[in-house]
């Protein structure tokens, strides 16, 4: 097999902006959700709003889909969009509360990012 | 439990130790249902957690495989109690097994990721960001209709911006994936099935588009075992 | 031969590094997937299976395969 590096065919002189990931696959490099008592608080709260995020990306993915589709009424766009908002405010002010940003929240799901 | 590599076509010769050993030092061995088997090692208990040197080991096995004939590579980590599931699973699933062998007969995955070139410029943060991405959260009395347009908008920006580089390389593939976009200033993230006749020809094509594109910065990678190709949409519920 | 490490004091990333970055995302969420699971555990002690296959669909997906879907108010489509 070729060693790692030469699976690299065209490449920036930096690599650092390809190799982001790197940092929060740590976390994903294991299936189980691991959980110590020094940071269960800080490292649950990432989990569950990197999961809320993730259905709330999905949501709006698909409600993207339905209103091209032009298969909605007016005024269920406009609920539609309004909850969007309002979910999405809500994101905001759960990762402020937090002190988590859009780099926390990118756990790699697996199978499940690629939903996305 | 069996660690599961990937699944190909059974063959007599050459025998698999002959082509490489596996997890653990554990030899290799292959389960069989019809013409279909998968190549797995055994052990007490599971061989790896996934460490760097883990993951190469295992590709490693991958690509040992490949290079004797195509293979339908597994998902990292896939372990089973049992030989009965694995022939169970072969079973049920032969038709679109086999098609996907014969779909990945000849070719390699080749990945691309193209990244907007750091940093923008400030002028170009406003709500309709170069990359479609968000950057502020909508004023004060928005309506609903408006903020779903202005999403639309915004993934029209991002769809076309990731088409305009990843037309040219799919029409070099045999399939091509194009995931929607990760991280903000990531444009494209790309999976393409080609020939390998054909690598050299895709990789002067990524040069070509970079060379035309200044303002974006690529990484071509490979060439890897089919990992984004195993599937199509005809065989009912995909990723 | 190895890799061609990039000799810059502030760039600590090889191409091994962004190799395996291109790998991880064939690794761990290509390939062929028997069942497809996750297994959540706390202090090591496996506690929730998850069984993945059909866990996330749009509707749009899951109507086109047949299955019958309880609507949010409860009756079934």
């Amino acid at each position: 097999m070729d060693s790692p590096a030469d699976k690299v065919f065209s490449a920036p002189l930096d690599l650092r902006p390809f190799a982001r990931d790197l940092a929060r696959l740590d976390d994903a490099f294991d299936r189980r959700i691991r959980a110590d008592p020094e940071n269960v608080e800080r490292g649950l709260a990432q989990l569950v709003l990197t999961v809320v995020e993730l259905l709330r990306q999905l949501m709006e993915r698909q409600a993207l889909r339905r209103v091209e589709s032009g298969a909605l009424d007016d005024e269920t766009i406009e609920r539609l969009g309004r909850t969007l908002m309002a979910l999405e405010q809500r994101m905001e002010e759960l990762k402020e509360t937090f002190e988590l940003d859009d780099e926390d929240l990118n756990l790699d799901l697996g199978p499940l990012g690629r939903l996305l | 439990m069996l660690w599961v590599y990937a699944i190909w076509e059974h063959a007599p010769e050459p025998p698999l130790a002959a082509i490489a050993t596996g997890l653990a030092d554990a030899p290799l061995d292959a389960v069989r249902a019809g013409p279909l088997a998968a190549v797995v090692s055994r052990h007490a208990e599971a061989p790896a957690s996934p460490t760097r040197a883990a993951l190469w080991e295992h590709e490693r096995v991958v690509e040992a495989l490949m290079a004797e004939r195509p293979v339908l590579p597994m998902r990292f980590g896939s372990t089973v109690d049992g030989e009965p599931r694995i022939r169970a699973f072969l079973d049920e699933r032969e038709a679109p097994l086999a098609a996907a062998l014969a779909r990945v007969r000849g070719h390699v995955e080749l990945s691309v990721r193209a990244l907007a070139r750091e940093p923008a410029p400030p002028d170009l943060r406003s709500s309709a960001s170069r990359d479609g991405t968000r950057t502020t959260t909508p004023p004060d009395g928005t309506s609903g209709r408006d903020y779903l347009l202005a999403l639309l908008a915004r993934e029209r920006v991002a769809d076309d911006a990731a088409d305009a580089l990843h037309a040219p390389l799919a029409t070099l593939a045999a399939d091509a994936h194009r995931a929607p976009p990760r991280d903000v200033g990531e444009l494209l993230r790309g999976a393409y099935l080609v020939p390998r006749a054909a690598i050299p020809r895709f990789r002067r094509k990524v040069d070509q588009l970079q060379a035309r594109r200044p303002d974006v910065t690529f990484l071509c990678t490979g060439p890897w075992p089919p990992y984004s190709f195993v599937e199509s949409e005809d065989d009912g519920f995909t990723r | 031969m190895g890799a061609s490490r990039n000799q810059a004091a502030d760039n600590l990333v090889s191409r091994d590094d962004v190799a395996l970055v291109d790998l991880l995302d064939r690794l761990l969420a290509g390939g062929v997937v028997i069942g497809g699971d996750i297994t959540l555990s706390l202090a090591d002690v496996d506690l929730v299976y998850v069984g993945l296959r059909a866990l996330v669909t749009s509707v749009e997906t899951a109507e086109a395969q047949g299955l019958s879907l309880p609507t949010s108010n409860g009756r079934r489509r």
